[in-house]
């Protein structure tokens, strides 16, 4: 097992007082909370945090890890707590730590003041509800889908680490492979709920449900907003200023599309019901990006020149009226 | 558990299932009922319509999303140590981070394309 510096995780030196302790601890759950950060790894940040702060706040705990501690780096192999550890301070058998606080737990916490309880699972869960039988918890967690998956309504694949019960009653995290097929229309943001996927019920209660937040990966063409589908249209000064038809290429194929004449840059266009489909379908938009062709190009200079010599055009008459 | 062979599941956009009464917002949450009227108090979350004005707690009926809401609350409380005022607060603020940071992408794709 890899031993944890629990002072590390929390910015702290070996002879820190109780208030550093607790001023590390709220500085970095504020900082790492699933709920409020946006840190990429800030789920498996906080539980390193929470684990650290379990074990440093307790007067009792701490004096048995920093014992631990002072030898720690002789087997640099893996770590084993020392043979006599459970009779010096009995943590064994769970009680001694706070049911649900301490699930998913690194293994090196389980091995020295054993496991939580009951209540296994994944950060998210609150650890709720009491004796009698009851539904499992509801289980949260992030995926990340494309674009396409909630336009065509496609089965994903998804591995999450979900909790789960072992033999001797212990929680587990296990990985589980769930596929999952993504409602159409869903947005960056709502949830896909998968009924009964969840946590194993207590006392015979059923189990919880599997609620899945959605996220759109970064597409290659479009931006997304709310049920709307962007897309920055380049197009040649000619073709904005006489308009035309262009080829646009929406998720659900090429369509023509009718530029109209003097078109500025950054127009709108509308595709009406050519976004997310489903309850209240989105539209898609077109907006025009003008690109000018190279002045290295001596025809588009000599172009150019024919322009400002020839036409009467001051686009900024209106920065100086009143004048 | 299940296997890379499992079956294909059906999931539900959460957001557009029936809304519920506070009762069953209180069995989804696993919240005693003082809990959300508390945080229907603070606007943490808010039932449909002018239900909070009009009529009584049994008759509220919250959207989903609300459900989500109430979760994110009780973890704040419980893991920050944050008051209900607070987290009223650092929820409005989310919401706003949320929208400036989409605008500040949308604005960066723009330029992109157009240099």
């Amino acid at each position: 097992m890899e031993y944890k510096d629990y002072y590390e995780t929390l910015g702290l030196a070996r002879d820190a007082s109780q208030d550093d302790i607790k001023r590390a601890y709220r500085k970095f759950a504020r900082k790492y909370h699933p709920d409020v950060s946006k840190e990429a790894d800030a789920e498996t940040q906080f539980k390193a945090v929470g684990e650290a702060y379990e074990v440093l706040k307790d007067p009792e705990k701490r004096e048995a890890y920093d014992q631990l501690g002072a030898n720690w780096k002789d087997g640099q192999q893996g770590f084993e707590p020392p043979p006599d550890w459970e009779q010096q301070f009995d943590f064994g058998g769970g009680g001694y730590t706070q049911g649900g606080s301490t699930h998913d737990f690194s293994s090196f916490f389980d091995d020295l003041f054993g496991g939580a309880q009951s209540h296994g699972g994944s950060y998210y869960q609150s650890s709720r509800g009491g004796g009698f039988p009851s539904k499992g918890e509801n289980v949260r967690a992030k995926v990340m889908i494309d674009l396409e998956d909630s336009i065509n309504g496609e089965v994903r694949s998804f591995s999450l680490h979900m909790p789960e019960m072992d033999q001797s009653g212990q929680m587990v995290s296990k990985l589980r492979t769930l596929k999952v097929k993504i409602p159409k229309g869903i947005k960056e943001g709502q949830t896909i709920r998968l009924s009964k996927q969840g946590n194993q019920g207590a006392g015979g209660g059923e189990r919880g449900d599997l609620l899945l937040e959605v996220v759109f990966n970064t597409h290659r063409l479009y931006t997304i907003d709310g049920k709307d589908i962007y897309l920055n249209l380049p197009v040649a000064p000619w073709e904005a200023s006489l308009g035309g038809k262009v080829s646009v290429p929406t998720p659900f194929g090429n369509v023509e599309m009718k530029i109209p004449e003097s078109s500025q840059q950054g127009r709108k266009l509308r595709l009406k019901g050519r976004g997310l489909p489903g309850k209240g379908a989105g539209d898609f938009y077109v907006v025009l990006q003008i690109m000018l062709p190279p002045v290295s190009d001596p025809k588009v200079k000599a172009f150019n020149e024919k322009m400002r010599d020839e036409l009467d055009f001051d686009p900024r008459s209106y920065l100086f009226q009143g004048e | 558990m299940s296997s890379r062979t499992g079956p294909v599941l059906s999931g539900y956009i959460f957001e557009e299932e029936a809304m519920l009464s506070l009762s069953e917002l209180c069995q989804s949450c696993q919240m005693p009922a003082e809990m959300l009227v508390k945080l229907v108090e603070y606007g943490i979350i808010t039932p449909e319509g002018n239900a909070v004005r009009d009529q009584q707690a049994h008759q509220w009926l919250f959207q989903r999303s609300e459900m989500i809401r109430a979760d994110k609350a009780f973890r704040m409380e419980r893991d920050l140590g944050i008051n209900f005022a607070g987290i009223a607060l650092v929820m409005d603020l989310l919401v706003e981070v949320d929208d400036l940071r989409q605008q500040v992408y949308q604005m960066r794709i723009a330029d992109q394309s157009a240099n």
